[in-house]
C-alpha cells in the first residue's frame, strides 16, 4: 500500500449485463481526502461505488481499505464504512426516528448512546422537528438528508455517497454540501459521486473522471481543468456527454 | 446477533403497524372453515359428490315390466323423483334443467323381448348436468345388459329343448315359464354387490376442512412478510444492508421467524375453534400435528421468499402469491378431496405444498401410523429448501446487477 493511502484500488474490472462497466481502474484515496467521481450516465460511477461499499465484487483486480483486502474479508471493513445509496433506503411507513433507530441497531450502536446519536444526526441534517413524522410525508430533499443521517450514526471513518444531491431542493443541497465540508473538517474520508459537478469543485480534494468504464483523468479540480483545457467541471461534463 | 435482533424488531414493528390485516389473518380462517365445512359437509358425510336428482321416464310400452323398471329406478339413492312424461315433455324438462336425463322406453318393448328381438330404448342426456346424465346412461346400460344376458340364457335353453325333440308349443310354454321365473327372480333380486362404507372414522366436516385448509391459511400468513421483503428490495434497503456488517441471510431469516410466529398464532386460533366446535379428539393429536405444522410453515415462508425474490414490486408479489395459493388449493385437494379430482390434478398435486400439508394434518388426526406424517413432513422440508436455494440464487444474481 502506498504511504498515506487509505483506499487502494488496483486494476479493477467489472462486467455489467455482458458489457465491461469498469476497465482496469486504478486509483488511491488518502486518509481525510474527499474524492469526487464524475462522468456521464453509464460511465461506471455507481458500479465503482458498489465495489467500494462491498456490495459487489469485481471480476479481477484488488481493493484494499485500511490494509484489509475487502474482496477476501468484506465483513471486517463494513462497520467502518458509511454508505449512502442513490435511492432513499428508508421505510416510508416508519418515522424518521424509527428509521434511524433501525440503522443504529444494524450498525450495533451502543444502546446507551443510541438516542443521543440519533438526536445528533437529526440536528446535523436539520430534521429534529420532523423526527416523529412518517417518512412518507417528507419532501424529496428531506428524505435525502435522512438517508445521509442514517449513514452517520456509527461514526464511520469512510463515507461513500452515491448521488447525495440528486433531485433535491436548493435548501437540502446547501445543507448537504455544508455537511460534507463539516465532515471533511472532522477528518473523514469521503467518496462522492454527483451530477452537480459545481458542488464538487468546492468540496473535493481530488476528482476522477470516468467514461464508458475507463478512468480518463485523475487529480485536483484545478489540475483536471488544466489538463483538459475546460474552464470548469460543468464544461468538462458537457464535453464528455457530447463525445 | 445484534443485526438480526434489529431486523426482527423492525419487521415486527412494521407488521404490527397494520393491526387490521393481522386480525383478518386470525379471524378469516375460522370463518372460512365454518363456511367451507357447512357447504361441503354432504360431500363428506354421504361419500358422494352429486345431490339426488330428477329423471324422466317416457314409458311408451306401459307393460307391467316397465312399471317394475320404474320401481327399481326409484330405489336408487341418486334418484330424487321419477317424472312420467312423453318425449316432447321430457326434452322440455331437460332443457329447463328440471330433470337431469330421460329414459325412453320404446313401444312394445316387453313383447319384442318375448319374440327375442328386443327394441332399443334410449337415454336423453343433458350437457349441463353431464355427470348425472352419465350416471343415468350407465344405469340404463347395466339394465339393458342384464336383460340381454337373460334373453341369451333363455335362447340357449330353447335351442337345447328343440334339439332334444320338444315340440315348438311345448318349448315355447317352457320358455315362457322360465322367463316368468327369471323376471320374478330379478325382481326378488339377491344383491350380488352390496355397498359397504369405506371410511368409518366418522369424519367431522369442521375438523376435516380445518386440517385440509390449514396449509392455505399458513401460506396466506406468510404474505405480509413476503410483501415486506419485496418492498425492502424496491426501496434499496436490501442493497444498503449488503453494505452493513450484517450477514445477508439475516433479513430472510427474520421474515421466516416472523412468518412462523403468525402461522403459530393462526394454528392456535384454529385449534381453539376446533375444540369449541366439538373436535376434542382432534386437538388431542396436537403432538402428531407439530412436525407437519412446522414444516408447512417453513415451506410456505420459503415459498413466499422465493416469490418476493422474483417479483419486482409488492403488488406483483401479492398477485403471484395469491394466484399460486389458489392454484395449490384447487390442485392440491384442499377443497375437493384428491380422489374426486382428474388424474392430471392428482399427478400435479405432488408439486404443491397444500397436498403434502393436508395429507400430513389429516394423517395426524385420522391415521394410526407415524410414517405418512413423517413422509409429508420430509417432502415439505425438501420443498422449503428447494425454494430457499432458488430464492438465494435469484437474489445473488440481482445483487450483481447494479446500474453503471
Amino acid at each position: 500500500m502506498r504511504s498515506g493511502s487509505l483506499i487502494e484500488v488496483r486494476g479493477v474490472n467489472k462486467k455489467y449485463r455482458g458489457r465491461k462497466a469498469l476497465k482496469d481502474i486504478t486509483f488511491d484515496v488518502r486518509e481525510g481526502e474527499v474524492l469526487g467521481i464524475i462522468g456521464p450516465n453509464g460511465a461506471g460511477k455507481t458500479t465503482l461505488i458498489s465495489l467500494l461499499a462491498t456490495i459487489n465484487r469485481p471480476e479481477s483486480g484488488s481493493i484494499h481499505i485500511s490494509g484489509v483486502d475487502i474482496l477476501k474479508d468484506p465483513g471486517k471493513i463494513r462497520a467502518s464504512l458509511g454508505y449512502v445509496p442513490q435511492e432513499n433506503a428508508l421505510y416510508p411507513m416508519l418515522t424518521a426516528y424509527e428509521n434511524l433507530d433501525f440503522w443504529a441497531g444494524i450498525y450495533g450502536v451502543d444502546k446507551k448512546v443510541k438516542k443521543e446519536k440519533i438526536d445528533f444526526v437529526l440536528r446535523l441534517l436539520r430534521l429534529e422537528d420532523r423526527k416523529d413524522d412518517k417518512v412518507r410525508t417528507f419532501s424529496g430533499g428531506m428524505k435525502k438528508r435522512l438517508n445521509i443521517a442514517a449513514s452517520l450514526l456509527h461514526d464511520p471513518g469512510i463515507l461513500i455517497m452515491d448521488e447525495p444531491t440528486a433531485g433535491v431542493d436548493i435548501l437540502s443541497r446547501v445543507t448537504i454540501a455544508d455537511l460534507i465540508l463539516e465532515l471533511k473538517k472532522s477528518g473523514r474520508t469521503i467518496i462522492i459521486t454527483s451530477h452537480h459537478v459545481d458542488d464538487l469543485e468546492d468540496i473535493c480534494d481530488r476528482i476522477i473522471v470516468l467514461r464508458e468504464g475507463n478512468l480518463l483523468y485523475s487529480g485536483s479540480p484545478g489540475e483536471i481543468m488544466e489538463s483538459t483545457g475546460c474552464g470548469d467541471l460543468e464544461q468538462l461534463m458537457l464535453r464528455l456527454e457530447e463525445v | 446477533m445484534s443485526g438480526f435482533t434489529a431486523i426482527f424488531k423492525n419487521d415486527l414493528k412494521i407488521i404490527f403497524k397494520d393491526l387490521k390485516a393481522l386480525l383478518m389473518l386470525l379471524v378469516l380462517p375460522v370463518l372460512a372453515v365454518l363456511l367451507v365445512s357447512s357447504a361441503m359437509a354432504p360431500l363428506l358425510e354421504h361419500s358422494k359428490f352429486i345431490e339426488p336428482f330428477k329423471i324422466v321416464l317416457v314409458d311408451n310400452d306401459k307393460s307391467p315390466w316397465t312399471g317394475l323398471l320404474a320401481s327399481q329406478l326409484r330405489n336408487l339413492d341418486i334418484v330424487e323423483k321419477i317424472i312420467f312424461a312423453d318425449e316432447e315433455e321430457a326434452r322440455r324438462l331437460i332443457e329447463n334443467e328440471e330433470a337431469a336425463a330421460a329414459i325412453i322406453i320404446p313401444e312394445n318393448l316387453a313383447e319384442s323381448i318375448d319374440y327375442w328381438e328386443p327394441k332399443s330404448g334410449k337415454v336423453l342426456g343433458s350437457s349441463v348436468k353431464y355427470l348425472e346424465s352419465q350416471l343415468v346412461k350407465n344405469v340404463g346400460f347395466v339394465g339393458s345388459d342384464a336383460v340381454s344376458s337373460g334373453i341369451a340364457a333363455l335362447s340357449v335353453i330353447y335351442d337345447m329343448e328343440t334339439e332334444k325333440g320338444y315340440r315348438f308349443e311345448e318349448a315355447q310354454e317352457e320358455i315362457n315359464r322360465a322367463f316368468e321365473a327369471f323376471v320374478n327372480l330379478v325382481l326378488d333380486r339377491k344383491a350380488v354387490i352390496r355397498e359397504e362404507e369405506y371410511d368409518k372414522r366418522g369424519i367431522d366436516p369442521v375438523v376435516y376442512y380445518a386440517m385440509s385448509l390449514m396449509s392455505v391459511f399458513i401460506m396466506f400468513s406468510s404474505i405480509p412478510c413476503m410483501k415486506l421483503l419485496t418492498d425492502e428490495r424496491r426501496l434499496g434497503i436490501l442493497s444498503r444492508l449488503n453494505a452493513a456488517p450484517v450477514p445477508s441471510f439475516h433479513t430472510a431469516a427474520s421474515k421466516l421467524v416472523l412468518s412462523l410466529m403468525i402461522s403459530a398464532a393462526q394454528f392456535i386460533v384454529i385449534l381453539i375453534f376446533i375444540r369449541i366446535a366439538g373436535g376434542r379428539e382432534a386437538v388431542s393429536s396436537i403432538g402428531s400435528m407439530i412436525p407437519v405444522f412446522l414444516t408447512t410453515s417453513f415451506a410456505a415462508a420459503a415459498f413466499s421468499i422465493f416469490v418476493a425474490s422474483i417479483s419486482s414490486t409488492g403488488s406483483a408479489a401479492d398477485l403471484i402469491a395469491n394466484l399460486s395459493i389458489l392454484l395449490m388449493v384447487v390442485v392440491g385437494g384442499s377443497l375437493y378431496p384428491l380422489s374426486s379430482l382428474p388424474a392430471i390434478c392428482r399427478r400435479l398435486s405432488v408439486l404443491t405444498i397444500s397436498r403434502w400439508s393436508s395429507d400430513g394434518f389429516l394423517n395426524a388426526i385420522y391415521g394410526e401410523d407415524i410414517r405418512p406424517i413423517l413422509t409429508s413432513s420430509g417432502i415439505l422440508l425438501a420443498m422449503a429448501l428447494f425454494y430457499l436455494i432458488c430464492a438465494s440464487l435469484v437474489l445473488r444474481t440481482r445483487r450483481r446487477r447494479v446500474e453503471g
